[in-house]
């Protein structure tokens, strides 16, 4: 075929306007209102793609989102994007696009070998070969396979979109699936009656099948009218429902214009989550082909298909074209060519008779009654079709292009996805849904319901059942448009396959034929899902739509079994291909998640902090721009030796009120809270039911029913969770209270042997002497002229206070404190020094608090409670946990001074390296010693204390001697922390 | 043809408020409730809110209450608050842990569309209802009034979410 085949207007053309495009390279032009297909349809490019398995050619073979050939590369600002619909994809000016899965050309393809090699290649050949010689797999068959396989490649983007896809909550009280005839009668008489309608369909252009019968346009149109006009309902054009998630939820795929935004300005997509009271599904059918040698060829296209350009865009599919057929749909596709002047070469019709034939007839065409099209010939495209007439006469039809039609099979898959009972309709020889009412509505041709007056019908009893089932009573039938009678018609005869020589395909995606089909029931694979799985048939993104049901029937006919018996593959989201992008939505870049800035985050900032990343967070590492060891180390080292500040706003804040709040944190807590004084911390270490450690922090009480427990920060959220959980399942009806308040306090650390003499300064009615404020004290006080708290408590192994804000005022305190404790010798140190004090002081952190550590383990074991209850006492003695051949925590120091520790290096017994004894968790270069110090988890480590052992890092290729010690490397006696 | 997009203007007000977190004690629910209604304080039902000329009071937790006022010296509010309601009600002063955004203008419903899981059809949500929820990951209050809609968010997380809230609405209008 050459040359245009535009024979005329089409309802879908907003304006006849030439819009200018690209297509491998050519330079094309088509119509304000095309598609890309329709306009290469209308330039005559016949071919657009070539097949996933054997390259073959091929060509436009469907109009709409079920299009198993013609997917392209849409060449964009913002990089390449595969496998785009051009059956799908509106036509814009300047829109570049390549077809795909060809090398080097489309015209000439090198790897269309595969098709040559086909009889090698049939379904499942890679499970048989490649097997040998074995080193042949990653050297030449892996790189090979990776090289032909996968449809399109994605190309980086040279910048991210500036505008991403968006993501829409939406409620409504009905959506409507659909706006053919009865999805558009369906939400007209729900609207009316003012009930929230959304009405969704993947059509641009609203109306279904009334789009492609002239008789139903005023119809059409007269009701999208009404409906725009309802402010209680909503049109979504070019969205499809891509699944059901239960509950009432949808997702619905909007692509949006560009024509309406400009060259990608607005968001290209947007994923509504639909939230429904109830669903109505009015999916209609899809047109499914008819398996016989050359079904893929191109020139091949759907009848149904085939009306919708000519109708929608004025194209003619071919200049002489053949119908194959075996119902009456495809009739009026050969008539309006007829109408419209463009040659029908004959209708060939497996039935005997029909109504319509009737009417081709008289319409002057000529019908072959049953008779079949025994193969389609030709070489790159169709160029004949071999008839076999009733009396079993062979001829040959010289054409262009062949309009196949092998019935209507109903889009089931969002009904199959809410619960519908799948049931076989004789009439359609297919299966259609049915639905418990409770769940939804199905109407129309996917309820199996022929001819459009009587889909319109069905919309309005789906409407009123779901009106009934909502309790809104019964619904009156609203006036609707006259609309035209639906002509008299016949039973299809079923016809899936013309068994003859040559390829017959039934998913032209994936390259399945019927040949493959049978030999999968050969080899076992006779349950459909285990077919559909060996042979990849309707698992392409086409999903096979077109072709899954024909597949099952040569199953069934394989097997000898009823086509009723063989059973549908279940439906799963999504129906349709969905972009990567739509599914992120906003949450991209900078949005992925959120960051949690500490209150005095530009205070930070300012003072040339390096960020990182601690969960959410975003907590100073150092304050430098150099993050190597030196300059951490000097952050470390003035903090043993003179003092200073850091931010530990991040730690989790929950104030505990009530007269039961000390039973209750006697509870949650391995140690016991309850007899903590008024003015007093205590650590407080708590585990899971499982008896492992979860979190630990500090305790203060502030009051006599008022207690403020701390959390690490990485575990704020959780502790939380945990106890309100126990709060109310186990404390119903005590009089306890919890409140998170770690966003109102910023806290800071001020550590080392000047922090009295810093605080000092800054603090207000409240003697912090040792005497007077010793170690573990608690009190409220007004710091630098706020009204605040103050705790001495240390992390570092140092004198050291904590002191508490409200954060709006954290950074006048902090940089009061500063101000004064920088003469003094105050600085500010990060995290990755206050890490390394920890070590040295032997606690504990996320490294060590793994979830797999116990009490017993970390050396906390003594401090839990033996005499009352409390969560995790139970399961904490089990004879698994009692032994001491768990790991435990230990002080480690490599024996050469010189030598680095690094986290993670394995500890080996030096008379017999066989296996790991544990693992180094944390470590650094020591303050005040020479060398590295780190923690370990390690077998029986308690009683190895004093052993050498081998540290090994066969990352790093390091293997050296460590000393085992105590985890307290520094002060051990606390006197530092007391002084 | 699709829903209306958003032609009214939308202003987003990041104000300083100070916010009170009330739970009643255990039993003391309605002295709480009557405490605060006989000082022009009135507590509102689970997934309400109302409003005087001071404060605003919102529920969404049962038997506990936000309560926004404007910002005075530290802990003031709250001093305040527990003064008006006596001892049944245990009060946390918030003010530094939440940051107030105010929503201002017809926009707001479809513009939070895209990030809230709530059913915000004016028919459903309106002013003097609260709720709380998640948008943009991050746990929110939501409260309507007849002009716009206050929303409290963790003062940690607030830059996050205004640069969500300045994303969308440029999104959304261009």
């Amino acid at each position: 075929m050459s040359g245009s085949t535009r024979i005329g207007s089409g309802l879908f053309e907003r304006s006849g306007q030439p819009v200018r495009f690209r297509f491998d390279g050519q330079a094309l032009v088509g119509r304000e209102g095309d598609t890309l297909a329709s306009a290469l349809l209308a330039n005559g490019v016949q071919v657009v793609g070539r097949s996933f398995k054997y390259h073959r050619r091929r060509g436009i073979y469907t109009a709409g989102p079920e299009e198993p050939s013609a997917l392209v590369t849409l060449i964009g600002p913002y990089g390449s994007e595969p496998n785009r619909l051009a059956t799908t994809l509106p036509l814009y000016e300047g829109l570049v696009a390549e077809s795909q899965n060809r090398w080097p050309s489309l015209q000439f393809d090198l790897l269309g070998l595969f098709g040559k090699l086909s009889r090698f290649l049939p379904a499942g050949f890679y499970y048989k070969t490649f097997m040998w010689p074995s080193f042949a797999w990653e050297r030449i068959y892996e790189p090979l396979i990776r090289r032909a396989a996968g449809l399109g490649r994605v190309q980086p983007a040279p910048h991210p979109h500036e505008i991403p896809a968006a993501t829409e909550h939406v409620h409504t009280d009905v959506l409507v699936v659909g706006a053919g005839p009865a999805g558009l009668s369906a939400a007209f008489t729900l609207g009316v009656a003012g009930v929230r309608v959304t009405l969704a369909d993947q059509e641009v252009h609203l109306g279904g099948g009334t789009c492609l019968d002239p008789d139903w346009h005023a119809w059409r149109s007269a009701m999208l009218d009404r409906l725009q006009h309802m402010p209680n309902v909503s049109l979504w054009p070019r969205t499809t429902v891509i699944g059901a998630y239960g509950q009432g939820v949808f997702g619905a795929l909007q692509t949006r214009p560009r024509e309406l935004g400009g060259q990608g300005a607005r968001s290209p997509e947007i994923l509504h989550v639909v939230r429904t009271a109830a669903i109505i599904i009015a999916t209609g059918c899809v047109e499914r082909l008819i398996a016989l040698p050359g079904n893929d060829l191109p020139g091949v296209m759907l009848a149904g298909a085939a009306l919708r350009y000519l109708v929608g865009h004025g194209i003619s599919a071919g200049h002489r074209t053949v119908v194959f057929t075996n119902n009456d749909d495809a009739y009026a596709t050969a008539i309006e060519y007829a109408r419209r002047g463009s040659p029908i070469e004959a209708i060939v019709d497996v039935r005997e008779y029909s109504p319509a034939a009737d009417r081709a007839r008289g319409a002057g065409l000529t019908v072959y009654a049953g008779a079949k099209i025994e193969a389609i010939l030709g070489d790159r495209a169709v160029r004949s079709v071999r008839v076999r007439d009733r009396e079993g006469q062979r001829f040959t039809l010289s054409v262009d292009c062949v309009l196949l039609s092998g019935g209507q099979t109903p889009a089931t898959a969002l009904a199959a996805q809410v619960g519908a009972d799948l049931r076989w309709n004789s009439a359609m020889a297919a299966y259609t849904p049915d639905l418990a009412p409770a769940t939804g509505q199905v109407a129309g041709s996917a309820h199996g319901v022929c001819g459009l007056a009587a889909a319109v019908q069905d919309g309005v009893s789906a409407a009123q059942r779901i009106a009934e089932t909502l309790g809104l009573g019964d619904l009156e039938v609203p006036a609707f448009p006259s609309a035209p009678q639906d002509a008299p018609r016949a039973d299809l005869e079923p016809c899936w396959e013309i068994p003859g020589k040559g390829k017959a395909f039934v998913d032209l995606q994936h390259d399945v034929t019927t040949a493959d089909i049978r030999l999968a029931r050969r080899e076992g694979y006779e349950h459909v899902e285990h077919m559909k799985r060996y042979t990849t048939h309707g698992m392409a993104t086409d999903q096979g739509r077109i072709g899954g049901l024909v597949g099952n029937a040569v199953l069934a006919t394989a097997r000898g079994i009823d086509i009723t018996e063989i059973g549908q593959p279940r439906a799963r989201p999504f129906l349709e291909t969905v972009p990567f992008a739509a599914l992120a939505g906003g949450e991209i870049g900078e949005h992925f998640k959120p960051k949690r800035r500490l209150p005095l985050h530009e205070l930070h900032t300012r003072a040339g902090a390096t960020f990182v990343n601690a969960g959410l967070w975003l907590r100073p590492l150092v304050y430098s721009s150099d993050t190597s060891w030196n300059a951490v180390m000097a952050e470390a080292r003035h903090v043993r030796r003179e003092a200073g500040i850091t931010d530990v706003s991040s730690l989790g804040k929950i104030e505990v009120f009530g007269s039961d709040a000390g039973a209750f944190l006697d509870f949650v807590y391995a140690n016991k809270m309850s007899t903590l004084a008024m003015g007093r911390c205590r650590y407080g270490l708590m585990l899971r039911e499982d008896g492992m450690v979860f979190d630990d922090g500090t305790v203060a009480r502030l009051g006599k029913d008022h207690f403020l427990l701390t959390t690490t920060t990485i575990n704020a959220a959780a502790v939380l969770e945990h106890l309100e959980f126990h709060r109310q399942t186990l404390f119903v009806g005590s009089d306890l209270t919890l409140t998170d308040v770690g966003d109102h306090w910023a806290q800071f650390a001020i550590a080392g042997p000047l922090s009295r003499a810093v605080l000092a300064e800054v603090i207000e009615e409240l003697d912090i002497a040792n005497d007077a404020f010793p170690f573990m004290a608690a009190a409220g006080a007004r710091i630098a002229g706020v009204p605040g708290r103050l705790f001495r408590i240390s992390f570092s192994g140092e004198l050291a206070y904590e002191v508490a804000v409200p954060a709006r005022y954290a950074e006048d305190v902090w940089s009061r404190i500063i101000e004064i404790g920088a003469p003094l010798g105050l600085k500010p140190y990060g995290l990755d020094a206050l890490n390394t004090l920890r070590i040295e002081k032997g606690h504990i952190t996320g490294a060590e608090l793994n979830g797999q550590t116990s009490a017993k383990d970390l050396g906390l074991g003594r401090m839990c409670k033996t005499t009352s209850d409390y969560v995790g006492a139970t399961l904490r003695q089990r004879a698994a946990l009692a032994g001491n051949q768990r790991f435990e925590l230990v002080g480690v120091r490599p024996v050469d001074s010189e030598q680095r520790l690094r986290n993670g290096v394995h500890l080996l017994d030096l008379t017999s390296p066989n296996g790991s004894l544990g693992y180094v968790t944390s470590c650094t270069p020591a303050t005040e010693q020479v060398g590295w110090v780190g923690l370990a988890l390690l077998t029986s480590g308690h009683a190895r204390i004093g052993q050498r052992l081998l540290a090994t890092s066969p990352l790093h290729d390091e293997t050296y001697e460590v000393d085992v010690v105590s985890p307290h490397h520094l002060d051990p006696e606390n006197s530092r922390v007391r002084a | 043809m699709s829903a209306p997009e958003i032609t009214a203007p939308l202003r987003i007000e990041h104000s300083t408020s100070d916010v009170v977190e009330v739970t009643a004690r255990r039993g003391r629910f309605r002295d709480v409730v009557y405490a605060g209604r006989a000082r022009d304080l009135n507590l509102p039902s689970l997934g309400e809110a109302t409003w005087s000329e001071t404060y605003v009071a919102a529920s969404t937790r049962h038997e506990r209450w936000w309560v926004i006022g404007p910002a005075l010296a530290p802990a003031e509010t709250a001093a305040r608050i527990a003064g008006l309601l006596g001892t049944g009600a245990v009060v946390v002063d918030q003010s530094s842990g939440y940051d107030t955004f105010d929503l201002v203008g017809a926009g707001w419903r479809k513009a939070l569309a895209r990030g809230c899981r709530l059913d915000l059809d004016p028919a459903i949500f309106v002013a003097g209802h609260a709720a709380a929820t998640t948008i943009a990951q991050v746990n929110v209050i939501l409260i309507p009034h007849p002009s716009g809609l206050l929303v409290l968010v963790p003062s940690t997380l607030a830059r996050h979410f205004r640069e969500w809230l300045d994303h969308l609405v440029g999104d959304l209008h261009s």
